[in-house]
């Protein structure tokens, strides 16, 4: 090989601890774009190729009862491309607590040859046959069951049935009718064949019908209209349609968390897209500055310009090339690691693992093109450096150096020890460089601080959540109760503290053509309950003598844009159309959560006829603070108190079971968080670690010449470690001013996306402490070891270091 | 493309580029490329005149060198002494034109060495000077013979076959062969001058420019490294070395004093010994 090009490897391989610096640089921003890039594409992508492939219905419409002739009839209009009966009903079931608990289940005809809402069999075999029953794995734990074993099901009678759990499915349409809430809440689903309803004491016929459409799977408007003449073709079937939900073929139930997580991502990737490009830029001009006494060299010996910017370009690709093989297939992986994790919260499915061609090539462009813009003006004026500049080392050259008013201020301090001034002018000496790791060090730390700023913001919005599920326990009858009995009752158990009767009434949305749409689920509570604390995004809360007043959940905002604080709603309330004036907006956990409403329970208990009774019971415990497990116990010894004494009960919740299902989602962001936050401050600390070392490098020289002149090891390592941690200091203030704009701009962007709503700002204190924390171990950490290899090498060594 | 690099030269500097590439045959070095130096060029090989240099600096103009006039004639061995500060450095750095010069011109072989752009300098300096430094300053990367070869590969004199095979007689002249393969800092200090002297040797250029290149080493390394010089002089090379040695000014042909600035006037090959120590 030429020697030219055995500096190139010996630079490389020579100097190993610089090489890794400068790799581990490139490589760890490298690794978080990848990560960021592969999984927003992931993501989007996946959930909606996984969803598509179900062939999700366009139309849910619910009827009371219909058969396959109504199907038949349906089935030969224009656009419609396949359709299905299905009956769905709610029983109880035992949980591995013992408990009786909620099954969804769906009986499905002709189940082995289902076309739309397709599931998928995991373990175990589908389709079930007679008696037989499959689960879905999203809730499957609360199931003790396993594969072969019996489930015991209460019927509406109270008689109870075993049937077998033979398989075990993925089904990605849970939540899409998206009436009571979304699939955190939804409680375990199970499938059957229509022959088992007689069994389970069902009628059999159906009660839901899935459309798909020919022409318009993804056009709202268009299946609005395919709505209106599927409703019409009903009614003169003499059909009665309860609800219709409408959701085009690629909008999973759970799309707002990954639309969430996208604009968060997107927003990240272009900031660390930032980050990286400055921490490369940042050790080449150091590597470059280091060079400069050999470039000098060489051109005495005949280099000329284009040798040696070739040369420098050359291993500089090397570099890039090293970390890239690296960054590649490590930030795949983690990238899939956390798609998994996702999949299985969000419930969708993954298309398996492949290279991410969008990522590679954003990735290749860093590695091979950043790195060289970077570099370039680095190299470009090292190669033009007259040589006689680069023979006297580049830097101590009196006249490219004039002190400005800064310098001269610096140089003015005085009352501080000898060392401490040393520091602090060697930390300005260079302000090119400083800026430069400071901006990197910079926008590291604001990053890392606007996620913990906005995971902060997310659990603070998750404990108001909490509000809406004060009750330590949840009662649901299965008929309404009167509240003062119940409550008389009630209060002979020890430890009860408050009892709260709450009216329910299911409602649909009237649609311009009056036909009923999205089902609604309103509740009756008192305007004083002391068991529920709204956030409210406009308007305000129910008061005492509302009439027929609502509070309508965010869902309303993004499906009805138009809906306004004082507008009339058309409702149907338990089969009758009757209006309602909007009075304000809530927040719950995010658009998924449905369509929700609150009215006074006065008037609302009126409008169905059952005054003064209530069909849920909130009750709470004089025990302030139990947890789940405390909650359940209350609960099952309420519920068996109620049994003897002869009130039929559905369901027992514990409120802190509520709260988690319903935030469930929100979490799940939360995690992912952290996830990014520690993605930050990986890079910012081997940025940090990178800039620190390759400045304490630069000056070995330095260092040796003031060992020579008298300066002992520990003054010339707290030199060092000064200047590192004033470097931290003043990025940390910086970064922790940035740091709020880039948390307005990443919660505003989760609020838009779950919520519906600007946000706001919301600071906690732990990022700017955790960062803080961080940048000073890792100053002080990455300054003293290249000071001690400084201080360890000999003088002679020293002054002939490169 | 080698020869694309030679034939433009040659139109550009027709004088100095050797008519033709040296044929390797011989081991003996002065056999090799003693067709460079031209014997039957009457006069000077290098001319300065009135040579002017000023540094800027905060504090105003610094005329470094104040009008400096002299001719060197082929195989001289020239000695510049003086104070630190003087200007020595400055001056090496006119005729070498790694430094820009303020006013005045230096003629090198014929060629006006400021009148060369950056890259026609560098190519330049790699083909006719071979430069030697107080701190050595060699590749730390790059083994002895690595070092030697790196003008070679710059120049495109020899192919990389001989260009190896030249650097190695070269590295065996200095007595260092042996220890061809292994890096600078891995041998003393005046081994890693006299890899130096291999490597200001490896295009065999004519003039031979070192900077107080015994200035680092004890004095009998040092008379080994002057005897290397006085045998380049007898191989025809010519020699301009700063110095604050005395027994190095002795091996001198000439002596020149700079003081301030300004070639001290007067018979400078009888500058006195005591001057000489009295600078040191
Ligand atoms: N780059 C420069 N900028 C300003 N002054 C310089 C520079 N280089 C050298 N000088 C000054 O020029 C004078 C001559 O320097 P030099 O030629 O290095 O002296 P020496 O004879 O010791 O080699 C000295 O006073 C020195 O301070
Ligand atoms: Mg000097």
């Amino acid at each position: 090989m030429r020697p030219r090009w055995q500096k190139v490897f010996a630079d490389l391989w020579g100097n190993k601890t610089r090489s890794l610096l400068v790799i581990a640089s490139i490589a760890v921003g490298l690794y978080a774009v990848g990560i960021i890039s592969s999984i927003n594409e992931i993501i989007n992508k996946d959930m909606e190729i996984g969803y598509t492939a179900v062939n999700p219905a366009n139309l849910h419409i619910f009827i009371p009862g219909f058969t396959d002739s109504l199907i038949d009839k349906i089935r030969d209009l224009p656009d419609v491309a396949e359709v299905e009966g299905r009956r769905s009903m709610t029983l109880r079931y035992k949980n591995k607590n013992g408990e009786w608990d909620r099954l969804a289940i769906q009986a499905i005809p002709e189940i082995d040859e289902t076309v739309i809402n397709k599931v998928k069999l995991l373990q175990g075999s589908w389709p079930p046959d007679y008696r037989e029953i499959s689960i879905d794995i999203s809730k499957r734990n609360d199931v003790a069951a396993n594969l072969g074993e019996m489930i015991e099901i209460q019927l509406p009678s109270g008689k109870t049935r075993e049937v077998k759990l033979t398989g075990i499915v993925h089904d990605q349409t849970i939540g899409a009718t998206g009436g009571g809430g979304g699939y955190f809440i939804a409680p375990v689903n199970g499938y059957i064949t229509v022959h088992t309803l007689d069994w389970l004491e069902q009628p059999a016929i159906y009660n839901e019908m899935l459309i798909t459409s020919k022409t318009g799977k993804n056009d709202e408007e268009h299946l609005k209209d395919l709505s209106k003449d599927v409703n019409k073709e009903i009614e003169d079937y003499g059909g009665v349609v309860t609800s219709t939900v409408i959701r085009t073929t690629k909008s999973h139930p759970n799309s707002i968390y990954i639309d969430a997580l996208s604009g968060v991502l997107f927003i990240l990737g272009m900031l660390v897209v930032f980050l990286s490009g400055f921490l490369i830029t940042n050790t080449l001009s150091a590597l470059m500055n280091q060079q400069i006494r050999q470039i000098g060299v060489m051109k005495t010996i005949g280099a000329r310009r284009m040798s040696i910017i070739t040369i420098y370009m050359v291993l500089i690709a090397l570099y890039g090339a090293i970390a890239l093989a690296l960054a590649i297939p490590t930030a795949n992986w983690s990238a899939y690691a956390l798609v998994n994790f996702l999949s299985g919260t969000l419930n969708f499915d993954v298309q398996g693992y492949r290279l991410i061609a969008r990522t590679v090539f954003l990735q290749a462009g860093i590695a091979l093109i950043v790195p060289q813009v970077a570099a370039f003006f680095p190299i470009y004026s090292g190669a033009k450096i007259k040589t006689v500049q680069a023979i006297s080392g580049g830097s101590n050259i009196a006249s490219d150096h004039k002190d400005d008013a800064f310098d001269r201020w610096i140089n003015r301090i005085r009352g501080i020890s000898h060392p401490m001034l040393i520091s602090l002018r060697n930390t300005f000496r260079h302000k090119g460089r400083l800026a430069l790791t400071l901006f990197t060090l910079t926008l590291g730390g604001a990053i890392f601080i606007a996620t913990f700023n906005v995971q902060g913001a997310l659990t603070l919005y998750i404990k108001r959540v909490s509000k809406y599920f004060i009750a330590d326990v949840s009662m649901t009858m299965d008929q309404f109760y009167r509240i003062d009995q119940v409550q008389k009752d009630l209060k002979t158990l020890p430890g009860i503290d408050i009892i709260e009767g709450w009216t329910y009434a299911q409602c649909e949305v009237m649609e311009a053509n009056d036909k009923p749409g999205e089902p609604v689920e309103m509740l009756g509570v008192d305007p004083q309950s002391r068991l529920i604390t709204p956030i409210l995004i406009k308007g305000r809360w129910i008061i005492p003598g509302d009439e027929n007043a609502i509070v309508l959940s965010e869902r309303f905002l993004s499906a009805k844009p138009d809906l306004k604080v004082g507008d009339t709603l058309d409702l149907r309330v338990n089969g009758v159309k009757s209006k309602w004036t909007v009075v304000g907006f809530f927040q719950l956990a995010g658009k998924s959560t449905g369509f929700r409403a609150y009215s006074n329970y006065e008037y609302l208990s009126h409008f169905i006829g059952s005054p003064d009774k209530a069909i849920s019971f909130q009750i709470s415990s004089k025990t302030p603070n139990l947890n789940i497990e405390q909650q359940r116990q209350f609960g099952s010894t309420i519920e068996k108190y109620m049994r003897t004494r002869g009130y039929k009960v559905a369901s027992v919740n514990a409120g802190l079971f509520a709260l988690n299902s319903s935030t469930e989602g929100l979490n799940i962001l939360t995690t992912f968080l952290v996830f990014m936050a520690f993605l930050t401050a990986l890079v910012g600390a081997i940025g940090l670690m990178g800039t620190m070392s390759m400045n304490v490098m630069d000056r070995t020289r330095e260092i040796g010449i003031m060992r020579a002149i008298g300066a002992s090891d520990r003054t010339v390592m707290s030199l060092v470690i000064v200047e590192g941690l004033l470097i931290g200091i003043i990025s940390w203030i910086l970064g922790s001013l940035l740091s709020f704009p880039i948390s307005n701009a990443l919660s505003d962007i989760l609020s838009r996306a779950l919520f519906d709503a600007p946000s706001v700002l919301s600071i906690t204190p732990t990022g700017f402490i955790v960062w803080l924390v961080l940048v000073i171990i890792l100053s002080v950490s990455a300054s003293v070891i290249p000071a001690r290899n400084a201080a360890h090498l000999t003088i002679r060594e020293v002054l002939a270091y490169e | 493309m080698k020869y694309a690099v030679l034939k433009n030269l040659e139109i550009i500097k027709p004088k100095w580029f050797p008519s033709t590439i040296s044929d390797n045959s011989s081991n003996e070095i002065h056999a090799v490329e003693s067709n460079k130096i031209d014997s039957t060029v009457v006069g000077s090989i290098i001319t300065l005149q009135d040579v002017k240099k000023n540094y800027q600096t905060p504090a105003g103009d610094f005329q470094a060198l104040k009008g400096i006039t002299v001719s060197i004639d082929p195989n001289e061995f020239l000695c510049i002494v003086g104070k630190s500060g003087a200007g020595k450095t400055t001056l090496l750095n006119m005729i070498t034109g790694v430094d820009s010069i303020s006013s005045g011109k230096v003629n090198v072989n014929g060629i006006s060495v400021h009148d060369m752009s950056e890259d026609e300098q560098a190519l330049w300096r790699g083909l006719n000077l071979g430069i030697i430094y107080q701190s050595f300053e060699l590749m730390p990367m790059l083994t002895l013979l690595e070092n030697v070869m790196l003008p070679m590969d710059f120049c495109h004199l020899y192919t990389p076959g001989k260009s190896r095979e030249r650097a190695r007689e070269l590295l065996r002249m200095v007595e260092l062969e042996e220890h061809m393969n292994k890096l600078p800092n891995a041998i003393s200090g005046g081994q890693q001058q006299r890899v130096a002297i291999a490597r200001a040797l490896a295009n065999d250029p004519p003039v031979i420019v070192a900077d107080e290149p015994t200035g680092r080493l004890d004095s009998t390394t040092a008379e080994t490294i002057l005897d290397i010089f006085e045998h380049m002089v007898k191989e025809g090379k010519t020699i301009i070395m700063v110095t604050h040695d005395a027994s190095a000014a002795q091996r001198a042909s000439r002596v020149l004093e700079i003081v301030d600035g300004e070639l001290k006037t007067g018979d400078s090959t009888n500058i006195s010994m005591k001057s000489i120590v009295a600078t040191a």
